[in-house]
């Protein structure tokens, strides 16, 4: 057995021990079978379990490989707690890992109770001896420190219905044959106590939104949480957020919906796993098209039926968002959708931005001209040979659509997107500023208008390329597609037929982030970062090298992160994260 | 005099500390007689002026609404306020429906609206405008401070924070001077002493204990150190004590309001207090933008001055609230209004005389579309500053002799 | 104490300082030094300055150290940062962390002296490369030819912008520029006409800035006969200049204004005690590196009086407690805190620059400097010599709190703390013996009245 710590990788050893292979989630509600009805949140997972798969990950085996690691495990608090798990692998004559999963071999479960406000933590060993010797042993440890501190004796012991329950300070504890508990509330425990003795049938698991959290389950979970949403709005937690008025637009443009369906969704679950290859996290509730309130309905699209386009990935594309949004119903609902102080500004906004717009209604004429599927893209900008290169070099980005009646909304848009380049003109020459010219490019049936800012003709020849010029700001149009861009070679690349992801049925908005053009994006710019950090950090340069360094190799470790809001008979928002395959 | 909630009197307060401190700052380099003129000035009129700025141009004729007038609605098809709507302030004008508490403040005699204010050959740009109101000069006229900075440097001031700009925008060049350096503070928070309650206390121990006479400039930081602790406590007790913001708007122009009305009633010795509301540049659907900002503006004003009352401080100040220029009396094609020239001033607090002074301009006889002025806003500047700030005579401030408009009651 | 500057003996007071018994060279002395001719000296940096003699330190001080090139080297990527975003409040953050780590902090404080006295602002010029020239122009100048510095300032874009001088027409002479400098810049007021100001403007006309470069146009420019000081001649812009530097006030003037910056804020000197330094000044043809040797090596810059009578500038109270204790920190967020005090740099409140002295201290910026001492102390970007201040403490041997509060009143106070105030900060550092109790002892040490001046 692996004792000692020094031979064996700080992490690694634990595992190396580990070879009792449990089933996921073994408790399939028979935890939640111990819990009241009144239970809001439960979160259940296999301690044992997650541990491994975290620790003997490759993502995870490339950080402990990193010599920052083992300068942040030289943390003394760390240090500490090594310490006292030394302490108590001694006392039980075990490792921890092996005391963690003889522990939780049956499961462990936090949960939150609604009626006694309190919370408890719930687990099956695999034995009934481990659970009561590992009591005895903190039990100990509490009453030595009281000691030591010439405290009185911190445990107070009694009798629940012939189980012993003790309390150090405000935990309670109680141990019965394989199973243990410790909460805050000692009615909670009580309670808990009192449907193992009586078989009680009227538990959690026998709740019915809990019964069909657990039915929608992806078989591979390694953690798992439900959420009471009805006793949570009963309770008034959280009110503003199921109340449906809002204050800040960017926040109801992207949940907006989610939380329409959390006004009226009995319940919400969450489960995470984890394998060599990815990460997933799913969040999901029921959805009913009815729940969906008029003034909200641009979000989903009547009768939940708004479906997103494709995902474009055009070269470079290091972040792509497709989603269904009518955004001309979301602006001319902004008064039944916000409260008056938000909406006092969004007057004020719609006035400024009718003026930008060459008196064009913003709402019904500039966001009504073009269909709810938006798609936007972000990707790696490459200098063309006779551009200047700015010394910060930002990405480019493209926000596409379809028009709906194209051949009135092509010159209309051109002529406004001229008007503002003049105007845009007019204002940075009274600043000093560098100054855009017009330009126009056709190209068959691709047609795009664009400004650039004109190269400064005596320059120093050292003088800083300044910000701007990562901008040159374009429209593009093709068919009935139209693309509003920061990059000419963006926009064209968007309008010719630049690959793309499909994305599954019923998705509201996805959302992917390539690993490698962001990569790149950071090495464009490590001395602006490694400057950045210097001066806003108030780090040395070696350090901040150091850091950016670190960031580019653990980046070399993932893949690509992906996001989907998915709609049927679910509502479902899901992360995932994959890996890289092992290079070394 | 003792006013509610506050034990000290501002009187005693300025004898005791910021006052105390301005005036050792003069020991040694001002002779005495100079230095009791400080003292009698500071005594003298504890009047206050809070000038509150209504930038990009605010459209005088929908704020001040001549609903009687037939021309009006033909000026303004699209945007006319209907006369039914407008709460009336006489037989020829009312106010913009969304006004209502200007409306009550008139009632209550704390309003008074000063109609065609302006100036000879209007400049319709926002910067320059602006820049003449700020200096009383134009373009071609050296500008190195404004009239509000030049009014300090004339006046010995009773204490080390004359005057304050509560914002987070560039100081108007109003407050510009060649001499006197006004603060300027975005926030509440920046009065506020970041330190637990003993630390504070440890500070204020530590502070307090080293009275012994030391070297000049040291003792100079250490009463200013104890007059700033303790403002900063006051404003703490303000801010416990008080009942919390009735009815401001949830707004920077409430926060801000709320924040002068506690820093007067924490017996700030400050006279001039400076903001700004932005937003009035309508050139497209103005309907709902303006009426927002009027709304925004008369509930501020309305609450400020209740907590005033409250507090027993109203009549000692005056809120003075103009904009660059009004708007053309021609509504333009996107329902709203561009550049134009003359528009009414507002002045709220006790002071005033209250109702309309002067005649609304013709909507007839107009100047290249725009309406004429027939008040110099230097003349309300003399009254602000002869009436109310008790200034002999104002004319090396306004560059020029201005009769000032008798808006104001005259001091007793 | 008395404060005015009659009882002195000028010739006493500009001599070499020699340590005497009243006056011994010690730690103290040696951080006033460091303080006004820089940003404050580390505890290492003390403990040499007092093995050598006064008169090396001070030179050694006023010469660019070897290490300045690759400082300056390191230092370009950072400004190079700064300007490719275009913010002139990065160029800020990127001088405060010069000023921070500069091996040579009299360069930097000259140049900060420059600033002032040169006063631009960024709020008209709206130009961080063209702030980042005039900058670099000071810091060449720092403590080089003044002659050279004004020829180069009145050619200088950011300034002619600032002034208004960057179109100056034979039609319409700017006189802007042509009053400042004889005003604010080299004369004072007093010592010129009106029609001096209206004819140094007509040698100034053609003087343009073209696409951020100067650019003299030979139409514009008035190629009349002009009378200035009562001299006639048909005087080009640089001729006009030397006219002006040749003027007598010039080298009591200017000695007058770094008097007031290194030695004493108030009450303003009589011209006989600058007279000695007004001299020297001249007779060295107004180099400046002369000047400042024998104005920090004076037995008056050293003498009781001197010590502790300028009221810190918010970059002063910011930096120097920083430097002295070899912290690192967010400079962005520093500089713009020292904004909120009053002190933007790039950003001065007008052609006067600022006024220094008494007018730093009001309720506002009294507490805006103790909470910016608490938000620094609580920013994780803050490290003392890349640690804990209780790290820096321990290496030093300073960990017992008495140990502590000696040391830190040594590096950062001009004036010594009452017996009491020692006390009382002593029990504040022994309540808890750890990082956090340390840090309140920083806290209210940088935030009593007693740090407060310098």
């Amino acid at each position: 057995m692996c004792r000692l710590r020094s031979s064996c990788g700080p992490l690694a050893f634990v595992f190396s021990v580990l070879t009792l292979t449990v089933p996921v989630l073994a408790g399939e509600g028979e935890l939640a079978g111990l819990l009241p009805e009144s239970t809001v949140l439960y979160v259940e997972l296999q301690p044992a379990v997650v541990l491994e798969r975290l620790l003997a990950h490759p993502v995870v085996k490339r950080i402990e490989a990193l010599p920052q690691y083992k300068v942040a495990l030289a943390n003394p608090q760390l240090t500490q707690l090594r310490a006292a798990v030394t302490l108590v692998e001694l006392r039980m004559q075990s490792t921890w890992p092996e005391l963690v999963a003889s522990m939780t071999s049956g499961g462990l479960v936090l949960a939150v109770d609604g009626k006694t406000d309190g919370w408890i933590l719930l687990g099956k060993a695999a034995n009934s001896e481990v659970a009561p010797r590992l009591r005895d042993t903190l039990l100990s440890f509490a009453r030595q420190q009281a000691r030591e501190h010439r405290q009185p004796d911190p445990v107070r012991s009694g009798e629940y219905r012939g189980i012993l329950a003790q309390q150090v300070h405000n935990v309670r504890i109680a141990v019965f044959d394989q199973w243990y508990l410790a909460t805050n509330k000692s009615d909670l425990g009580k309670a808990v106590l009192d449907i193992y003795l009586d078989k009680s049938a009227a538990t959690l698991a026998s709740k019915d939104s809990f019964q069909q959290a657990i039915q929608k389950r992806s078989p591979h979970t390694d953690v798992w949480a439900y959420a009471d949403l009805d006793y949570l709005r009963r309770a008034g937690v959280a009110a503003d957020l199921f109340s449906g008025k809002a204050d800040n637009p960017a926040a109801e443009l992207l949940l907006g919906g989610v939380l329409e369906v959390l006004r009226k969704a009995p319940y919400a679950a969450a489960e995470w796993s984890l394998s060599e290859q990815r990460a997933c996290l799913r969040l999901y509730a029921p959805i009913e098209s009815g729940w969906i309130r008029q003034p909200r309905e641009y979000f989903f699209g009547a009768g939940l039926s708004g479906q997103a386009a494709d995902l474009p990935r055009p070269e470079g594309t290091l972040l792509s968002i497709s989603t269904y949004r009518n955004l001309s119903e979301f602006w001319l609902r902004a008064g039944e959708l916000f409260d008056k102080e938000t909406n006092d500004q969004l007057a004020q906004a719609d006035s400024m931005l009718t003026t930008l717009f060459s008196g064009h209604d913003f709402g019904r004429d500039i966001l009504g001209a073009i269909e709810p599927q938006w798609q936007l893209v972000v990707a790696r900008q490459q200098f063309a040979a006779d551009q200047p290169v700015p010394a910060i070099r930002l990405p480019a980005f493209a926000l596409a659509g379809q028009l709906r009646e194209p051949e009135k909304m092509r010159r209309e848009l051109r002529r406004i997107f001229q008007s503002l380049v003049g105007f845009l003109n007019i204002v940075s020459a009274m600043q000093g500023q560098p100054q855009l010219e017009l330009d126009e490019q056709r190209d068959g049936d691709l047609h795009l208008v664009l400004a650039r800012f004109i190269p400064e003709a005596d320059r120093p020849a050292d003088a800083q390329v300044p910000i701007q010029y990562n901008f040159a700001p374009t429209l593009g149009f093709r068919g009935s597609r139209v693309v509003l861009a920061s990059s000419p070679v963006l926009a064209r690349r968007m309008l010719e037929d630049c690959p793309s992801e499909p994305v599954p049925p019923g998705t509201n908005t996805g959302l992917l982030i390539d690993r490698e053009p962001l990569r790149q994006l950071l090495a464009d710019n490590r001395t602006q970062l490694v400057s950045q950090a210097v001066l806003e950090r108030g780090r040395s340069r070696e350090e901040a090298e150091e850091e950016i360094d670190l960031v580019l190799k653990l980046l070399e470790a993932v893949d690509r992160f992906q996001m989907r809001l998915v709609t049927g008979e679910m509502i479902a928002l899901e992360f995932e994260l994959g890996f890289a395959g092992q290079q070394d | 005099m003792i006013r509610s909630g506050i034990a000290v009197s501002r009187r005693d307060f300025l004898r005791s500390g910021l006052a105390g401190s301005a005036l050792l700052a003069l020991n040694g380099q001002v002779p005495a007689f100079l230095r009791q003129a400080a003292a009698d000035a500071a005594n003298r009129s504890d009047h206050i002026l809070v000038v509150l700025q209504l930038s990009g141009g605010n459209d005088g004729l929908n704020t001040v609404v001549p609903y009687r007038d037939p021309l009006y609605y033909a000026h303004r098809p699209e945007l006319g306020i209907p006369a039914g709507d407008v709460l009336k302030i006489n037989d020829e004008v009312g106010f913009h429906a969304a006004m209502r508490g200007a409306a009550e403040l008139l009632e209550a005699g704390k309003l008074a609206i000063v109609q065609g204010v302006g100036y000879p050959q209007p400049n319709r740009s926002h910067f320059e405008s602006m820049d003449i109101w700020h200096t009383c000069f134009r373009k071609t006229q050296p500008r190195r401070d404004g009239w509000l900075g030049r009014y300090l440097e004339r006046v010995p001031q009773p204490s080390e924070l004359p005057a304050l700009h509560i914002g987070d925008e560039q100081q108007p060049l109003a407050l510009a001077s060649q001499e006197v350096r006004v603060p300027s503070v975005a926030s509440f928070e920046e009065f506020r002493l970041q330190a637990e309650p003993a630390v504070r206390r440890k500070l204020e121990a530590l502070v307090a204990r080293n009275a012994e006479q030391n070297d000049g400039l040291l003792d100079f930081v250490r009463s200013s150190t104890q007059a700033a602790l303790r403002a900063s406590q006051q404003l703490a007790d303000i801010a416990k004590s008080r009942n919390t913001a009735g009815g401001y708007p949830r707004t920077p122009l409430g926060e801000r309001l709320a924040t002068i009305a506690q820093l007067i009633g924490a017996d700030l010795p400050t006279r001039i207090y400076y903001l700004a509301l932005d937003g009035f540049d309508t050139h497209a659907q103005q309907p709902a933008a303006h009426a927002a900002l009027l709304e925004q503006w008369s509930m501020a004003v309305k609450a400020f001055f209740d907590e005033l009352e409250q507090q027993g401080n109203a009549a000692r100040v005056l809120l003075f609230s103009f904009s660059e220029f009004g708007r053309r009396v021609q509504e333009n094609a996107s329902q709203g209004t561009d550049h134009g020239a003359a528009a009414p001033v507002f002045l709220a607090g006790p002071g005033v005389r209250p109702g309309v002074h002067g005649a609304l301009p013709s909507l007839e006889d107009l100047d290249d579309g725009d309406l004429k002025f027939h008040t110099d806003f230097r003349r309300v500047y003399a009254a602000l500053l002869e009436d109310w700030l008790g200034l002999a005579d104002s004319a090396p401030v306004l560059a020029g002799k201005y009769d000032p408009v008798p808006v104001l009651k005259k001091a007793t | 104490m008395s404060h005015d500057w009659n009882s002195i003996d000028p010739q006493w007071a500009w001599s070499p300082y020699e340590p005497d018994a009243r006056c011994p060279w010690n730690r103290a002395r040696a951080a006033h030094l460091f303080r006004r001719a820089g940003f404050g000296a580390d505890s290492q940096q003390l403990d040499q300055a007092v093995h050598q003699s006064p008169q090396q330190v001070v030179d050694q001080l006023i010469e660019p150290p070897a290490d300045i090139t690759a400082f300056d080297q390191s230092s370009g990527d950072l400004v190079a940062f700064a300007l490719a975003t275009g913010d002139v409040h990065r160029l800020a953050a990127w001088w405060m962390h010069r000023m921070l780590r500069s091996p040579f902090p009299l360069q930097e404080k000259m140049t900060l002296f420059w600033h002032g006295h040169f006063a631009t602002s960024a709020e008209k010029v709206a130009d961080a490369e063209l702030m980042y020239r005039q900058n670099q122009l000071f810091r060449n100048h720092a403590l080089g030819d003044f002659r050279r510095l004004v020829h180069e300032v009145s050619r200088d874009p950011a300034m002619l912008i600032y002034l208004d001088s960057a179109t100056n027409r034979k039609a319409h002479p700017n006189e802007n520029y042509a009053r400042e400098l004889m005003e604010l810049f080299t004369l004072g007021e007093g010592n010129y006409s009106e029609q001096d100001v209206q004819q140094l403007a007509r040698c100034f006309t053609g003087w343009e800035i073209r696409r951020k470069q100067f650019r003299f146009n030979p139409y514009q420019n008035d190629e009349g006969e002009k009378t200035l000081f009562g001299q006639r001649g048909k005087f080009t812009g640089d001729e006009a200049v030397e006219l002006v530097l040749s003027r007598p006030q010039v080298p009591g003037f200017i000695v007058r204004k770094l008097f007031r910056f290194f030695v004493a804020d108030e009450p303003a000197p009589p011209d006989q005690l600058l007279q000695p330094l007004a001299e020297q000044f001249r007779e060295e043809d107004l180099q400046l590196r002369g000047l400042l040797r024998r104005m920090l090596g004076s037995r008056l810059f050293f003498s009781d009086r001197v010590v502790g009578s300028k009221v810190r500038s918010p970059v002063d109270f910011a930096v120097t407690a920083l430097r002295s204790l070899r912290a690192t920190t967010n400079v962005q967020m520093l500089s713009e805190m020292c904004g909120k005090l009053g002190q933007m740099l790039f950003y001065p409140p007008n052609v006067k620059g600022w006024d220094g002295g008494r007018a730093w201290i009001n309720s506002a910026t009294l507490l805006g400097r103790a909470n910016l001492v608490r938000q620094v102390l609580s920013d994780p970007a803050t490290r003392f010599d890349g640690g804990g201040l209780l790290d820096v403490a321990r290496r030093h041997g300073k960990e017992r709190p008495e140990a502590l509060v000696d040391w830190l009143a040594e590096l950062l106070l001009a004036v010594p703390l009452s017996e009491t105030t020692r006390m009382e900060l002593v029990d504040v550092g022994r309540a808890a013996g750890n990082e956090t109790a340390f840090r309140e002892v920083l806290y209210l040490m940088m935030t009593l009245p007693e740090y407060q001046v310098m």
